[in-house]
């Protein structure tokens, strides 16, 4: 019981956002309307990008900026008084990505409702399905 | 100092525990925007100050500037909430919803 | 066009408010007046076009909002619901299994943490003179990644222009004039010239809702306020949490938010498509261009060491000083390309009408 505890305080925040991106896929599977698995599609990419900051977490440490007088000459930094910078950098790039990606996500919405007039997903199958 | 801190943290503490305790208990639209808006904003002045006293502990040109700055953030919040609060209720308006009236049932 | 006060239906907001009756030539349109107000703040809301949602059942309104209270109808039927939990009670398992090889949370020393990380925590001050560890290695150590990134974003831009820019719409049938002094609406049928400003008539939108007073000059007055902010956000990004994309994106949403508040057509008198495309493409081609400036001098690319001839400082200096024009390029990019998102998605190319 203490084993599975320790477990547990050890690994919670992955599995608190394997459930987010488990709610992001199951949007993007089950929904009907197009919006709505957009919608999904940008839930999974939050849950993912915070999966990936919550890897650089160090106990103790603090944010990844140098603490520094003006004019001071440089002094020794100890790597393990800052959390790591890498995952917020790799991150910074995902989240331009999810940006970009629901732009043209909504803009190919637009297109289809143009075309197929309903953004609901068996109106259109089954407008194809027709031709 | 560290009296007037508390005093005012807990000033706040109460306007924003009001304003959620409205929220949840009111009738109807309109109403609950009333805590919404405005005691969020109370509490928000209450909060802001007590930090800008709290910062203001060893007394230096810097942390006046630091205390001024977060009584900035205050300014702007008085600016932008009520704008907020009243955009809602305009578009409540005109989408046609009625206020309620005494004796209704709860929506 | 009839205005009468038998559509209102004030008190039945929980379903179906709306009024839909059949105009002329295939046009729906529902007329709500407000028994709060008086006559003259009626609003107009016009459907424009090809016979639009039929039954209105589902979907959206043209306008976007929910204005029809039946519309969820969801169809999901429940086979694809029972698979879709499936595979996603099955692909959190195997994550969740995965799992037992990560290390703890916040362990110093786990393998995110050790091999490059600490070199760039323990050198980026004296390497390049930035505080902010997150800013150097994102704009210096790993510029090349923040370069395609950029030109990412500028893609996507591009993209929603190609895909959604109609140049010569089909002109619509009706134009809405409002005279400004008595609010009364005039409709304008097809003429062959007609101006988009008459003197004391102003175009309005289809969809329109009247001059609401506060919001427009709160938003008139905040927007100085946020690019400030946003220009010290990009300022700051050495020294404090920011940097180019943070600022670049408070940028474009002070355009975004007159867009908002005003219509369409105001905020693109002041930042026009053109110029938008132009500040676009110049900000990935400063990026660029300073990367190609690198090499041009000797150096690798992107390597700013050797910035320091022509910025006549250190070499140390030039790499903070490289960081800083890099990231100037990454802010105008993100800010000119959330501006042209806006535009189109919300205009659907027209750049007539917004939101």
């Amino acid at each position: 019981m203490g084993d599975l505890l320790q477990t547990i305080l050890a690994k919670y925040n992955y599995w608190i956002y394997i459930i987010l991106m488990m709610i992001g896929l199951y949007a993007m599977i089950v929904k009907n309307n197009l919006i709505k698995k957009i919608l999904g599609m940008n839930i999974f990419q939050t849950a993912i990008i915070l999966f990936y900051v919550s890897i650089g977490v160090k106990k103790g440490g603090t944010i990844p900026i140098i603490e520094h007088t003006h004019g001071a000459g440089p002094h020794i930094v100890h790597a393990a008084d800052y959390i790591n910078p890498l995952p917020h950098v790799l991150m910074l790039t995902a989240i331009v990505v999810s940006v970009a990606t629901l732009g043209v996500a909504l803009a190919l919405g637009i297109k289809i409702y143009n075309r197929f007039n309903t953004l609901e997903e068996d109106e259109i199958l089954t407008q194809l399905r027709e031709k | 100092m560290d009296i007037a801190v508390t005093v005012l943290l807990i000033c706040g503490l109460i306007f924003f525990a009001g304003g959620t305790l409205g929220i949840l208990r009111f009738p109807d639209f309109y109403s609950r925007l009333h805590p919404a808006g405005k005691l969020d904003t109370l509490g928000l002045l209450f909060g802001m100050m007590a930090f800008a006293l709290f910062n203001l502990h060893h007394f230096s040109v810097g942390t006046l500037l630091t205390s001024l700055k977060i009584l900035l953030i205050v300014v702007f919040a008085f600016l932008a909430s009520p704008t907020a609060t009243h955009a809602i209720v305009d578009a409540g308006v005109r989408a046609g919803l009625s206020p309620w009236k005494k004796g209704e049932k709860r929506r | 066009m009839a205005i009468g006060p038998d559509h209102s239906h004030i008190g039945s907001h929980s379903r179906n408010w709306c009024h839909y009756s059949q105009g002329p030539a295939g046009f729906r349109y529902s007329i709500w007046c407000l028994q709060l107000h008086d006559v003259s703040s009626l609003v107009y809301h016009g459907g424009s076009g090809r016979g639009i949602h039929r039954g209105h059942r589902r979907g959206w309104c043209q306008h976007g909002i929910f204005c029809c209270g039946r519309f969820q109808n969801n169809k999901e039927d429940k086979g694809l619901k029972a698979i879709g939990l499936i595979i996603a009670l099955l692909t959190g398992g195997l994550l969740i299994y995965a799992t037992v090889d990560f290390p703890a949370y916040g362990d110093p020393k786990s393998a995110a943490s050790t091999h490059v990380s600490p070199r760039y925590i323990e050198k980026s001050m004296e390497e390049t003179d930035v505080p902010n560890v997150v800013t150097s290695v994102l704009a210096d150590y790993r510029g090349y990644d923040t370069m395609f990134e950029t030109t990412v974003i500028f893609s996507a831009g591009v993209v929603c222009f190609i895909l959604l820019r109609i140049f010569r719409p089909e002109e619509p049938e009706e134009r809405f004039y409002r005279h400004t002094l008595t609010g009364m609406i005039l409709t304008v049928k097809e003429t062959k010239t007609m101006p988009s400003r008459l003197e004391e008539f102003e175009r309005i939108d289809t969809i329109w809702t009247p001059h609401d007073l506060i919001i427009k000059t709160l938003c008139r007055f905040l927007v100085p306020f946020i690019q400030l902010f946003a220009l010290y956000v990009i300022a700051h990004g050495h020294h404090s949490p920011g940097g180019g994309f943070q600022g670049g994106v408070m940028l474009g949403a002070s355009f975004i938010v007159l867009a908002m508040s005003h219509d369409l057509r105001t905020a693109t008198q002041r930042m026009g498509e053109k110029i938008n495309a132009l500040l676009c493409a110049s900000g990935v081609f400063i990026y660029a261009g300073t990367g190609a400036l690198c090499l041009l001098l000797g150096a690798n690319f992107l390597d700013y060491k050797a910035l320091a001839s022509v910025l006549h400082v250190d070499s140390v200096m030039a790499r903070s000083y490289g960081i800083f024009i890099v990231e100037i390029g990454v802010g105008i990019a993100v800010m000119a390309t959330m501006i042209r998102i806006y535009n189109n998605v919300s205009s659907k190319g027209r750049y007539d009408e917004g939101l």
